[in-house]
């Protein structure tokens, strides 16, 4: 082969087979990760597991809302560093400056599709824009806006929806990251994933609405949450926020939330400590304080129905997953006792159906169990038991509720007075004396009875107290002496 | 001498084939299209490359209105292409009715695969023994050669997309058993029996389709499972070795001239270079 040909041959494999120039500027579409979705390191205090949170204290902040018309918004008063409200309450501004300009169809965010559907100089003919705070404790503070729009095209609606949040820390007015949710030794996108991904397998492919699963379309495999992650924080935990920014999520024009409870990331959750501070950092003093739901609130039981006397009874046991076993066991049987009431009412008036409900649940330390039972006539019948047990198993008084010297029965009588309408009490001391409670994360409800006299037949009362009404100082859950 | 230049003529011949050429559209030029949820990536990701943009940029022009819509849409001429599965009887028929024949091209590989715990000793099933688990023939994994613990064998709703894939790939005619069930909050205070999803336990077996299972967050927990031994993976699935595999289709109107931008789309579809995009967002090639 001469020293021609081979070079021939060479020049014609280097050169002759190379690809055509390719015309895309962007030769790689292949996803990568962007800078600003990596996590971060988190904020604040250094927090290691096992977190405990036996209450949290109310942020002594004034929230000032603002009512416009279709804009409700609101600013906050009351920390003691004027430049970091300031900051906080230029964010919140901005947020609804930017959720405003979205009336204009071009300013949309790129939700999929929406300019198939809505052309880019369209205006919205509806529309209403809001924010809400949604945790206000322990130097955080957690805000979740909304905005829904109607654009009118060609005589037919089109809707968006959008979800967003900020989350401060109230000592700096930075903005949290998710980083920020967890302890500092947790690797916090796999816990927060892993719960998420829970809820997507739940939830897929099911167009019926349950309450735990809600609707959710993937166009693409979840690969966990991102570090630029949208959520708000609630007393019952964490909401993602997933949108436009998760394409795998296709929901239309709006966007979908996945909530992790506390309970699914316990001993992790860093955001009650994060923060904290030695001094206060509020001009008001720390006057609330509440529990949050830590704990499960999947149900164990089910729903049965069963006919006595021609009469429907429909049972229904809702006790959370978390209650020992051993109060369960002892749960009065609430069938029998309504059978009982059917008794007493079936020859006088015709009964249309009865209930028979059991509820177990658990506040901090604490259990909570009740049975609620009605008979359904010419009136509501009804009858409620509740009781609650201290973290030791020792059943909780009235008394054991409130610091010594502390008149609680002055405040009772003045919420059973509210709550008995134009109904006199006959009794209020016996009143006083029957009222058994159960504990919320936020207050007690309160249930009465008085006995039927010769005047009047069997009286019934249930009430709700926020703790807030006693003042945290009065109430030993946040007071241990 | 000789033998050189056959060589060189050959490499002339072969070597020095013009691949196909990437076609380039504007926004204005791409063909209108719609398709399936889960072609959505696909069909941003082709969109992107051929008019020079980002995928951000295309998402809001593409609209998919799922399989069924996309199909009537293709037949009423409201769009020129879709990414879909294979049609109905019922989607045949409308596009007869409507005097419009459909050429159905397969773009990429899919399959159906069943995921256990990844400390499940059972490798492989045969495709029967699986018919016989969901069948309530088989209960117990010592009857396929694993220990002695009953198989919980989840299902999916009976109107998700999973479970027409596992009916009409899986069972073929034959009737699942009742599936395992969980209370759950369906209202106010309302507690409904809803079928149970997939719990990643020793004795659990479910499935799903490999698209969404392949990449998905938290994989590391669970096994895809060989089935008549084969393992499923991208070259089992491409190659159909694997024997649950379906197809993604792009589907047009025949009557799409020889030149015209919807099969130059569909023509650099199956180019390397396309095949090749579509494997970066998750899919499987299709040869």
């Amino acid at each position: 082969m001469s020293k021609f040909a081979k070079l021939l041959f060479v020049l014609f494999l280097l050169m002759g087979c190379t690809k055509p120039v390719d015309p895309d500027p962007d030769p790689d579409l292949k996803p990568k990760p962007k800078e600003e979705e990596l996590f971060k390191s988190p904020q604040g205090n250094n927090v290691i597991s096992p977190v405990s949170i036996p209450f949290v204290y109310g942020n002594p902040i004034e929230i000032i809302e603002e009512y416009k018309v279709r804009i409700n918004t609101f600013s906050i008063s009351g920390l003691k560093n004027i430049v970091n409200e300031n900051k906080i309450n230029a964010a919140i501004s901005e947020k609804i400056e930017h959720l405003i300009s979205y009336i204009n169809s071009e300013k949309l965010p790129p939700y999929r599709g929406i300019y198939a559907k809505i052309p880019k100089e369209t205006v919205a003919t509806e529309y209403y824009i809001g924010t809400y705070p949604t945790y206000n404790f322990n130097n955080v503070l957690s805000i979740a806006f909304y905005g829904w729009y109607s654009f009118d095209i060609n005589g037919n609606s089109e809707y968006v929806s959008l979800s967003d949040a900020l989350n401060f820390d109230l000592t700096t007015g930075n903005l949290l990251t998710v980083s920020d949710l967890l302890t500092n030794d947790s690797n916090t996108q796999k816990q927060l994933s892993d719960q998420i991904a829970l809820v997507i397998a739940k939830s897929l492919d099911s167009d019926d609405y349950f309450w735990d699963r809600p609707s959710i379309t993937l166009a693409a495999p979840f690969k966990g949450i991102k570090g630029n992650q949208k959520f708000y924080i609630s007393n019952s935990g964490f909401h993602f926020i997933f949108d436009y920014s998760n394409p795998e999520f296709d929901n239309g024009f709006m966007s979908v939330t996945l909530h992790v409870p506390y309970s699914k990331v316990m001993p992790y959750v860093a955001i009650t400590q994060r923060f904290t501070t030695t001094g206060s950092i509020y001009e008001a003093p720390i006057r609330q304080a509440e529990f949050l739901y830590l704990n499960e609130a999947a149900v164990r039981e089910e729903t049965k129905t069963v006919i006595y006397r021609g009469v429907n009874v429909y049972s229904y046991r809702f006790l959370s997953t978390d209650v020992p076993q051993s109060y369960i066991d002892n749960l009065p049987d609430p069938v029998q006792l309504t059978y009982q009431m059917i008794d007493e009412v079936i020859d006088k008036y015709p009964i249309q159906s009865a209930y028979a409900n059991v509820y177990a649940s658990m506040v901090g330390e604490y259990v909570g169990l009740s049975t609620y039972n009605s008979v359904y006539s010419e009136d509501n019948y009804y009858k409620q038991w509740s009781i609650t047990y201290n973290g030791k198993g020792e059943v909780v008084k009235l008394s054991d509720l409130f610091v010594n010297g502390y008149f609680y029965r002055n405040i009772l009588r003045d919420e059973i007075k509210k709550n008995s309408g134009q109904s006199g009490i006959d009794d209020m001391e016996a009143l006083l004396d029957s009222l058994q409670f159960t504990l919320d994360t936020a207050g007690i409800s309160f249930n009465g009875f008085l006995p039927a006299t010769e005047t009047r037949g069997p009286y019934n009362i249930g009430f709700y107290v926020p703790y807030s009404t006693f003042g945290m100082e009065n109430l030993t859950l946040f007071n241990h002496e | 001498m000789k033998k050189y230049l056959l060589i060189f003529v050959l490499f002339f011949l072969l070597g020095c084939q013009k691949p196909i050429e990437q076609p380039t559209f504007t926004m204005e030029t791409f063909p209108r299209v719609d398709g399936s949820t889960v072609t959505i990536p696909l069909s941003e990701a082709i969109c992107a490359k051929l008019t020079g943009q980002t995928i951000e940029q295309v998402r809001p022009y593409i609209l998919h209105t799922k399989t069924h819509s996309a199909y009537i849409n293709l037949i009423d001429r409201k769009t020129d292409l879709i990414f879909v599965t294979y049609p109905s009887i019922d989607e045949f028929k409308y596009a007869a009715d409507s005097g419009v024949e459909m050429e159905i091209v397969p773009i990429v590989s899919e399959a159906f695969v069943f995921l256990t715990h990844k400390n499940n000793p059972v490798e492989s099933l045969t495709l029967k023994q699986i018919q016989e688990i969901y069948t309530g023939k088989i209960t117990n994994w010592k009857e396929v050669g694993g220990p002695d613990l009953p198989i919980i064998a989840y299902q999916r709703p009976v109107n998700s997309g999973s479970q027409t894939g596992f009916l009409d790939l899986v069972m073929k005619g034959l009737t699942p058993m009742n599936p395992p069930t969980e209370w759950v909050m369906a209202g106010m205070g309302d507690l409904i029996e809803a079928v149970a999803n997939y719990q990643n336990q020793p004795d659990s077996i479910g499935y799903s389709y490999y698209y969404f299972v392949v990449d998905m967050w938290g994989n590391e927990n669970v096994r895809l499972m060989k089935v008549d031994n084969v393992y499923p993976s991208n070259s089992t699935i491409t190659s159909k070795q694997y024997p649950i595999t379906t197809n993604y289709y792009a589907v047009f109107r025949k009557s799409e001239p020889a030149d015209s931008n919807v099969r130059k789309v569909v023509n650099w579809i199956l180019s390397d270079a396309g095949q090749k995009l579509a494997e970066d967002f998750g899919y499987v090639k299709v040869r």
